[in-house]
């Protein structure tokens, strides 16, 4: 500021011109008049000029150089009047299209080159204010009281009265502007607070925001599923193509539509999977009760009817197809698939049985190692259970005794009625007999310690810049007072939960978020639904998550 | 001279050097006979030098119609003095028609002029008589003439009223009509002698006479002194600056001084205007100088405008004089009439 008060001073020296006139000195004067000799006059030329020279240029210097300071003057007024109303409005236009735009602050230095302008408007207005060169000898002549003969600068005879002027003293103009430098340096002030003053909605575009990582990790997951055949090469190359153009789009501007389709991308991924995880559990179902029931048919030894045989082979068929799927061909050998095929006409005999035995089991295996995959990869959430629906084979014969007629649904229903008691989910009819048996495993019914990640970040350096948003929620501290739904008038207990409030701005997106969930929930019932034998933290989870 | 040379050319040094010594001349004496009043009779000879009436106004005593009779004798012209009284009539001052006889024995009307038939009439104490007495020197001092029963006769050349008048506060006076006052073309103020100058005054006049001039100006010198006057340029700012000055003492005007509203009933006429250009170029004459600046025009201003602003109740009220008027718009008015930005100063360094 300091320095920018001495540059306007020095410019405003300049511009009024504090130069003083200097001329020889005058000789004798013997007049009435204190300026007007008509006796003689002895002049001092010290420029070696003739004195009627000397003062007829000076005569005309003095004029003119009044002009040119006023010229100056007036344009320093001027340019420092319409400077100020110029700051002003930049300082005006800068604010208010910062906040409503965000357009870079840098950008707006450019405005300078409107003081070009402006100057050059002061130029003009200043060259009308000029006064003309008649009206700039009368000033002269009335501050050096010249009594009327510098007026008469342009009469015949004046070169005789010129060398018998003096000028005694020199003219000086002066502007008073204090006021309006002050105002100069107001709204310069002004100005460069307005440009440089901190904007959020400015440096949201500043940079692009970084999603790559939740790219990365959302093209994991898609890699998981190509590899488990879940979804096909165009499908998974598609969803890689929309990553990379929501990866390209994400500006800071506009976070909530990047942060909207990164989490719509997420929900498909994981409806897709918990769908193969379904299925899959299924297949596992059938392939234990396959496997269970090659093992018994390998122990019968008579004691089943022939038409009860029949069944339970045609039961085995069926099962067998299902654990394997559609792709049956692929899987199984032709002899293994026309024996299956003919099964409730013809049986099995015992080698198949084992052979049939031994894939289902490997089918198990897989399908339980491509669960794990999914878990592996975050597309699907909670426990994987041990639990084997396998029936002891002798078990299973006699039940097969018991029945006259059996199919795949019903031997399936047999062998995890029969594991009542054992854990897991049952569904089983009411009057389900109770068994007491050893006391349940401590290591199976209690929770698994697990260490939580911490609440909050720690440390600065821990954090990672992902983009420069508009409008950045504020946090509450852990511990505060949970502002809402489940939890309204529940104090956290420390650590636990992160309570974000939605900012208006936001709600559009977080209801459009809920109305498609619904949407989606109407279109297919099964798709959100945890798959069995899986705890249904999923959904829950997400949707406290956004 | 033609006027359009006068206009264009400024004189030399040398043709306005013998109008200046002549001057100065008489300046001197003045100076010499009447002890102490050095402006005063400067601007006595301003208003020779413009011809043009003078109203005298002071205490008497203080030398008025000593300085008009020095003068008359300086200028070596015919000299005639009218005590004005109450009871003077028009025709003791026009003069009147009288019944003579003549060496035939017919009588017939004859022409007696008066007094006014100077060249310098003395118009003592013009206030104390009538206005129907002061009315008859309207024609006189502005025509140059008389009418007397229907027959108009032209004064001599020049004619100068020279008219003293006491304050009009004192008992037994009456005040100037507006019109008479308006002719005339200054109204000196003869102020009281310092006791300096009462000393000098004791010590040099015994029983007051005053010493006779040694020197004489003829009438030819004086229409000399009358031509160099014509040549005197004045030029356009300071026209312009008188009118300024003129139109601004009406306080209609959207350019007068704050004091001209607050103070200033009726305004100066174009005669004041006319007045103070012809004075201002005296006073030019006077300084040896061919043009007339700004500071002639200031320096005779407040003698051409003072008797001719009427002021309103309030300046009596607040003891404001025409003078303080008068100085106060010498004050607020620009004489360049410059309009310079606003803020922007011209001044003379220091």
């Amino acid at each position: 500021m300091g320095m920018y008060c001495l540059w306007v001073v020095r410019v405003g020296n300049i511009f009024t011109g504090c130069r003083r006139l200097e001329v020889p000195q005058a000789g004798t004067f013997r007049s009435s008049h204190p300026l007007i000799d008509l006796g003689d006059i002895i002049m001092t030329d010290h420029l070696g000029k003739s004195p009627l020279d000397v003062h007829d240029t000076q005569a005309q210097a003095v004029s003119t150089d009044l002009i040119s300071d006023i010229f100056r003057a007036a344009v320093l007024r001027w340019g420092v009047l319409l400077s100020t109303g110029y700051l002003l409005l930049w300082g005006v236009a800068a604010l208010i299209t910062r906040f409503a735009t965000g357009v870079d602050s840098a950008r707006w230095w450019f405005g300078g080159i409107g003081l070009v302008i402006v100057w050059l408007v002061a130029c003009g207005l200043a060259w009308h204010e000029r006064p003309d060169p008649q009206q700039a000898r009368a000033v002269v002549d009335g501050r050096r009281k010249l009594g009327g003969l510098l007026m008469a600068q342009d009469m015949d005879g004046f070169d005789v009265w010129a060398q018998r002027l003096s000028v005694p003293t020199p003219l000086r103009v002066r502007w008073r502007g204090g006021q309006t430098l002050a105002a100069l340096g107001l709204s310069a002030v002004f100005l460069i607070g307005a440009v440089l003053a901190p904007i959020p909605e400015s440096e949201a575009s500043a940079i692009a925001m970084n999603v790559q990582r939740t790219i990365d990790s959302l093209e994991d997951q898609v890699q998981v599923l190509e590899e488990e055949q879940i979804i096909d090469e165009p499908q998974a190359d598609a969803m890689r193509d929309d990553m990379a153009k929501v990866a390209d789009d994400a500006l800071g501007t506009d976070p909530s539509r990047t942060w909207e389709a990164l989490d719509h991308m997420g929900d498909q991924l994981d409806r897709t999977a918990a769908e193969a995880a379904d299925e899959a559990l299924r297949k596992m179902d059938d392939a234990a009760a396959a496997k269970s029931l090659a093992q018994a048919m390998q122990q019968e030894d008579g004691r089943l009817t022939p038409q009860q045989l029949s069944s339970a082979m045609q039961a085995l068929s069926e099962m067998t197809q299902q654990a394997i799927g559609e792709d049956m061909a692929a899987n199984m050998s032709p002899e293994m698939a026309k024996a299956l095929s003919e099964a409730a006409a013809a049986g099995l005999d015992a080698e198949t049985l084992e052979k049939l035995a031994k894939m289902m089991e490997g089918q198990q295996a897989d399908l339980k190692k491509m669960l794990a995959a999914l878990k592996d990869a975050n597309l699907i959430e909670g426990k994987l259970s041990d639990i084997n629906y396998e029936l002891d084979p002798a078990e299973l014969l006699e039940w097969l005794e018991s029945q006259g007629e059996c199919d795949s649904d019903k031997v399936c229903k047999a062998c995890k009625s029969a594991l009542a008691g054992r854990g897991g989910i049952t569904r089983g009819p009411a009057h389900t007999e109770m068994l007491w048996k050893d006391p349940s495993s401590k290591e199976e019914a209690s929770f698994e310690p697990q260490v939580l990640p911490p609440s909050r970040m720690r440390d600065i350096e821990d954090a990672r810049l992902m983009g420069v948003t508009r409008a950045v929620p504020d946090s509450e501290p852990a511990g505060g007072q949970s502002t809402g739904g489940a939890l309204s008038g529940v104090t956290s207990t420390g650590g636990s939960a992160e309570t974000a409030p939605v900012l208006p701005r936001h709600r559009g997106a977080v209801q459009r978020y809920f109305q498609r969930s619904v949407f989606d929930n109407d279109k297919d019932p099964n798709s959100s639904t945890a798959p069995s034998g899986l705890p249904e933290s999923s959904g829950e989870s997400q949707d406290a998550a956004h | 001279m033609p006027e359009s040379d006068a206009r264009t050319k400024l004189m030399r040094p040398d043709e306005l050097a013998p109008a200046v010594d002549l001057l100065k001349s008489v300046l001197q004496q003045l100076d010499a006979t009447l002890l102490g009043q050095p402006e005063l009779h400067r601007m006595v000879l301003v208003g020779i030098l413009s011809r043009g009436h003078i109203l005298l106004e002071g205490m008497p005593g203080v030398g008025k119609t000593a300085l008009i009779h020095v003068l008359g004798q300086l200028l070596s012209l015919s000299f005639n003095r009218v005590q004005f009284t109450p009871d003077l009539m028009p025709s003791d001052i026009v003069g009147s028609p009288i019944l003579q006889e003549d060496d035939d024995g017919r009588r017939q009307m004859v022409f007696e002029p008066g007094p006014v038939f100077t060249n310098i009439l003395l118009a003592d104490e013009i206030n104390r008589a009538s206005p129907k007495t002061q009315s008859a020197m309207l024609e006189a001092m502005q025509e140059r003439r008389v009418t007397v029963m229907g027959e108009t006769r032209p004064l001599p050349s020049p004619f100068f009223v020279l008219a003293s008048q006491n304050p009009i506060e004192l008992e037994g006076t009456y005040p100037l009509p507006e019109a008479q006052v308006d002719r005339f073309l200054l109204k000196l103020h003869v102020g009281r002698p310092s006791a300096d100058t009462l000393e000098r005054i004791i010590d040099s006049r015994r029983r007051g006479e005053l010493p006779e001039p040694t020197s004489v100006i003829d009438q030819v010198k004086l229409d000399s002194l009358f031509d160099t006057m014509d040549r005197v340029v004045m030029p356009t700012p300071v026209n312009r600056y008188i009118a300024n000055l003129v139109v601004s003492t009406h306080p209609q005007e959207p350019t007068a001084p704050k004091v001209v509203g607050d103070y200033v009933t009726y305004g100066a006429s174009p005669r004041a205007a006319i007045a103070m250009a012809e004075s201002a170029r005296a006073v030019a004459l006077l300084d040896g100088r061919p043009t007339a600046g700004f500071e002639d025009v200031k320096a005779v201003a407040p003698h051409v405008l003072n008797h001719r602003l009427i002021l309103n109740y309030q300046a009596r009220f607040d003891k404001v004089s025409s003078l303080d008027v008068v100085d106060q718009m010498l004050n607020d008015i620009d004489e360049t009439g410059l309009e310079l930005p606003r803020g922007v100063e011209v001044e003379a360094a220091s």
